[in-house]
Parts: C-alpha cells; structure tokens; sequence
C-alpha cells in the first residue's frame, strides 16, 4: 500500500495525473501544497472518487479552501506522519 | 541492498530533473543498489532519437544513457500508452527500453523499496 503524495496544481505539473495513472487500487493519495487545488475540478474529483485522500489541512485553509473542500478528510502534520508509517512507502510525484 | 526504482515523468532539457535523475541512477548503481528506471508520461521524450542538445547549448545527458549496462542497470521500463502519446510507439528509440503497460509499471512501484520521482 503506497501513498502517493503530490504538492503541484495539475494544471502546473504532470505529477495528479501520472500518479492517478500508475497507482494501485488500494493506494492513498495525500495532495498538498497547491496540490489541493486539483478538487476544485470536476475531473480531478471524479478521478479521485473511490480513492482513500487525505489534504493538508494547512494548505486547504490557507488557500480558502476550508468550506469548499469541507466533505474531504484534513489531517495536519502529525496525521501526515503516522499515514506514511502506515503506508509501505511514500511516493512523492 | 535496496531496489530502487527512479521515475522520469518530465520532458528532457527543459529542466534539469532528467540528468538529476540519471546521475542518481548511476551513482546509485555504483553503490551497488538494485537500480530500475522507468520513462512514464513527457518523460519519454528521454528516448526520442537523434536528439544534439548541444545545438541548444544544453548538456548532452542523453548520451549518458549508453552507460546503463556498464552499470548494470538492467530493468528500463517505458509506458507504453506514454509512448503512442507521442508518436514513439513504433519508432527506434535511443536506447533498448522494455514497452510495458501501465499495469506492468504499478507492479513495478509496488515491489520498488524506494521509489523517487524526476
């Protein structure tokens, strides 16, 4: 089981869409940094629908983000930390 | 020993990841790590022949390449449907790459013990 991290807008960088192409079914996803922003689109959140995804809550709220992203799960650092030990390994695309 | 298994997914030249990530590979693979590669996405622009990245004044990594047996980099994997993307599916490519699917390659990051992305 990996987690998948990815810190860049889709629209800036590759990373959302090779790591949603290549990713295992039960693989996690993490999106930070502008990263979060890929939600706010319609495609990424289909792409995204039956993954299990985690968003930095700092980024999500420093970005505005907090009500639209509301039904999305935040976890803050340390949250970030105990799902990477949990994980096989971390990728970050 | 550790396998590590390094990811192309940017267009060469353009930025430096693409030689970051070969001289990662290749001191790796000298320090005796199990090492893989894999060209997935623009990445794949890597195997584009006849490429002369010296007329562009950038340095010519892509020669570097040729080097992987020497090291013992064995596995080189290329995604298939990356390479259709851009008219390379039929196309000799600069080095001997094995044409995979995207199946093949998510095999391939979950035995990995490390992987790294350029």
């Amino acid at each position: 089981m990996i987690l998948h991290h990815i810190q860049t807008s889709p629209n800036q960088d590759n990373a959302l869409s090779c790591a949603v192409h290549y990713a295992g079914e039960t693989d996690s996803f993490l999106l930070s940094g502008n990263g979060v922003y890929a939600l706010l689109e319609d495609k990424w959140q289909l792409a995204l629908q039956d993954r299990r995804l985690f968003l930095l809550k700092s980024d999500v709220q420093a970005r505005g983000l907090t009500k639209r992203l509301v039904e999305y799960a935040c976890i803050d650092h340390n949250e970030f930390v105990q799902q990477a030990l949990i994980h096989k390994k971390v990728i970050t695309w | 020993m550790k396998k590590l298994t390094i990811v192309f997914r940017r267009a060469p030249h353009g930025t430096p990841h693409g030689r970051e990530a070969l001289d990662l590979a290749l001191l790796s693979a000298s320090f005796e790590q199990d090492v893989s590669l894999l060209f997935v996405d623009e990445g794949v622009l890597h195997l584009m022949p006849e490429q002369q990245p010296e007329t562009a004044g950038a340095k010519d990594y892509i020669a570097t390449f040729g080097a992987l047996e020497l090291y013992d980099i064995e596995t080189v994997l290329a995604c298939q449907s990356s390479l259709a993307r851009f008219g390379l599916a039929n196309s000799e490519l600069t080095i001997s790459v094995e044409r995979v699917t995207s199946n093949n390659i998510t095999e391939q990051l979950q035995a990995a013990d490390e992987v790294l992305v350029f």
